[in-house]
């Protein structure tokens, strides 16, 4: 890679931005794009690049025309506006009476630890007291040395309809209420660790409290009980790993068709690909760069044409538009310095099917450093790769799926880091809303 | 480049500019490499007061802010790429990002203004203070190019190129591409390829920066200064081309300036 090549290319094309302030004063979003290439391929180092445009942004703000205000950039958020909702994520549950403890022992205090449980479970937990409706469904149990904890999610509204993340997260945190008992008669208490939402969408973990022993084999929860089965699912999920046979260019260009096939819609790339070349990030004799314009022409209205790789010849429409929810429950190999545990996936007749995960290692204020895709019995699926929701260092994310996954008894879920491809083949229980 | 003991600036004459301080305007001056404040009678102290926490006066923070950026590359990136490239930032107090805190607003307080308030402050004290500032950053990078600083000096002798080659040849600048040049000799300037007459392509060192273009040397009648031979001010000999891939020839240079500092060179 000529990171140094790289650095004056980005650096040339924000003198042709500034040289150009006048016409197009939103210099950084001009040089989004191809900044999100090159420090994603790794060609310039992300901090670097923060750098350069703190250094534009001084720049364009000492050429600007004198008047009281001016409009604020609207920088590199507006790649994938449309897709990128708010998923507001906490660590905790909101501050109630217990709350303090509560932080205290969520494991997202912890170090990230080997798991030594992880699986899928299937149970729909109905939510009819309080002022909470709906239900939730329970994707994933993970037990490890930071606890046990079970994965949920749902559409879950509050009944005075005020809606606001406070008042669901004061109505949630009820749930710090909900009971359990095991097969061998011990008591647990659940609390709610994690969680997001977005609109009337819940993404979050229950701990148990105290830590089960290993081999208990249900849990029933609330009151009237919900039986959880905590036997592994046989066959397991399959997992295996392979060398990514993309150049780190290559790899990037699969992203930007993710995206595209997410978004439906193909973008100029155009000062990505000569960026990329620049930075010896894609071979000159990559065949990507044309599959990439055949998706765009496709995507543009031209017929299918031969020769695209399959995940991008995505299913085309999903044969028994379904809601519903199926766990995953599988922790995927480390990939990149980042670990990512599948939860569950969402279909929804509405179009916004999600696949949810649990990942450290990575910030949810970046796309993700994977390229995902689903496949299932009519095809592939694209798979959004920015999250909604994280923080820092974790993040537990929905991420968009198109077209909506179909009811299947087992879904393939292809993780595809710069340094190997991890396929894992889950078999799946579907529950409905 | 000049190969002798003469400062980069040698070539530059001084220059001034009004500043708000004390609820008065006030000069500020660089002269010989220098920032002085003559409106001050005892500058050199009221600087260690200010550095010791003391009260903090527009000149004196100007002087210390000139200080800690006279080696900060962000100024290249920054800074303006020559007199068509406008610099809007004022120090009249106008507006949030314009100068706050250099005026009456710090005269009570020991708050240091953040960096980007500091840098719009230092460029607004308009362009013969920005080039002589590129000078100086400029000079303190020249003789050490690293690999971190390679790629963000080789696009600041670029840009500033471009600028210059538009008058000189007509050129356009997004198709003017630079390299340093780090071995002896002054480096090179040619069109690329045949058939391409908008392509030039040059190699010049970073001092270029410091002692031709922040001196105002850049362009002398059409013909592009690519070394300084002899500096001084206001007279001096130079390298100059009067085409891309001719050679150069030296030329004998008067200078004389306007009121702020701007210099206008003649053979």
């Amino acid at each position: 890679m000529d990171t140094e090549g790289a650095e004056i290319h980005f650096r040339r094309l924000a003198e042709r931005a500034l040289r150009e302030v006048a016409a197009e004063p939103d210099v950084l979003a001009r040089v989004a794009s191809v900044e999100r290439a090159l420090t994603v391929t790794g060609a310039i180092d992300a901090h670097r690049a923060e750098a350069i445009k703190a250094d534009l942004r001084i720049a364009v703000k000492a050429r600007e025309p004198r008047r009281p205000s001016a409009p604020p950039g609207l920088g590199a958020v507006l790649r994938f506006p449309s897709r990128r909702q708010q998923f507001t994520a906490t660590s905790s549950g909101v501050a109630l009476p217990g709350s303090a403890e509560l932080r205290r022992a969520s494991p997202a205090a912890s170090s990230p630890r080997a798991a030594d449980r992880v699986f899928p479970v299937a149970a729909a937990l109905p939510l009819g007291s309080g002022n909470l409706r709906g239900t939730l469904h329970l994707l994933a149990y993970l037990q490890d040395g930071a606890g046990a904890r079970i994965w949920s999610a749902g559409r879950v509204a509050v009944r005075d309809q005020i809606g606001r993340a406070g008042r669901r997260g004061h109505a949630i945190a009820r749930l710090d209420t909900l009971r359990a008992t095991d097969d061998e008669g011990g008591a647990y208490l659940l609390h709610v660790g994690r969680m997001g939402s977005s609109n009337d969408v819940w993404l979050g973990e229950f701990y148990l409290d105290p830590d089960p022993p290993a081999g208990i084999r249900w849990l029933e929860i609330g009151d009237p009980a919900v039986r959880v089965d905590l036997t592994p699912p046989d066959p397991a999920p399959r997992v295996t790993v392979g060398p990514s046979s993309l150049a780190p260019g290559e790899h990037y260009l699969h992203r930007l068709a993710s995206g595209w096939l997410v978004n439906g819609f193909a973008e100029d790339v155009g000062e990505v690909l000569d960026a990329l070349r620049t930075a010896g990030a894609l071979p000159g004799d990559s065949p990507v760069p044309g599959q990439l314009a055949a998706l765009a022409r496709a995507l543009d209205g031209g017929p299918a044409e031969p020769g695209l790789p399959e995940q991008w010849r995505i299913a085309t429409a999903a044969t028994a538009p379904h809601d519903g929810y199926a766990g995953l429950g599988t922790r995927l190999p480390d990939l990149d310095g980042a670990t990512i545990t599948l939860l569950g996936i969402r279909a929804s007749e509405d179009g916004d099917s999600a696949l949810n995960l649990y990942a450290t290692g990575v910030s949810a204020d970046e796309p993700l450093p994977w390229l995902l895709w689903v496949r299932d019995a009519c095809g592939w699926h694209a798979v959004s790769q920015w999250p909604r929701g994280g923080g820092a260092d974790e993040a537990w994310v929905e991420c968009q799926v198109v077209p909506p996954p179909t009811p299947g008894d087992w879904l393939e879920v292809l993780a595809c880091g710069r340094s190997a491809d991890v396929r894992v083949t889950v078999p799946v229980r579907w529950s409905g809303e | 480049m000049s190969g002798r003991d003469e400062p980069w600036f040698a070539s530059a004459p001084p220059c001034s500019a009004p500043v708000p301080c004390e609820g008065q305007a006030h000069t500020l001056r660089w002269q010989a490499g220098s920032i002085t404040l003559p409106s001050h009678q005892d500058s050199e102290a009221e600087l260690v007061l200010s550095a010791l926490g003391g009260q903090k006066v527009g000149c004196v923070e100007l002087a210390r802010a000139w200080q800690r950026h006279a080696a900060d590359l962000s100024m290249l990136v920054i800074g303006a790429r020559g007199p068509d490239d406008q610099i809007t930032a004022t120090l009249d107090g106008g507006g949030e990002a314009l100068a706050p805190g250099l005026g009456p607003r710090l005269a009570s307080s020991r708050q240091t203004p953040d960096r980007e308030t500091e840098i719009m402050s230092l460029l607004a004290l308009g362009p013969q203070f920005g080039a002589r500032l590129t000078g100086h950053v400029a000079a303190a990078h020249g003789c050490r190019v690293t690999a971190e600083s390679r790629p963000l000096l080789t696009v600041a002798v670029e840009a500033r190129l471009a600028a210059v080659a538009v008058k000189w040849v007509g050129a356009d600048p997004d198709r003017v591409r630079a390299s340093l040049h780090d071995g002896a000799g002054w480096g090179s300037v040619e069109l690329a390829g045949a058939g391409q007459p908008g392509d030039l392509r040059a190699r010049l060192p970073v001092t270029w920066l410091a002692e031709v273009w922040a001196c105002g040397l850049a362009l002398v009648g059409q013909s592009l200064v690519v070394a300084v031979t002899v500096p001084g001010w206001p007279r001096a000999r130079v390298l100059a081309l009067r085409a891309p891939g001719a050679e150069p020839v030296e030329l004998a240079v008067q200078g004389s300036a306007s009121a702020d500092g701007t210099p206008r060179w003649e053979t």
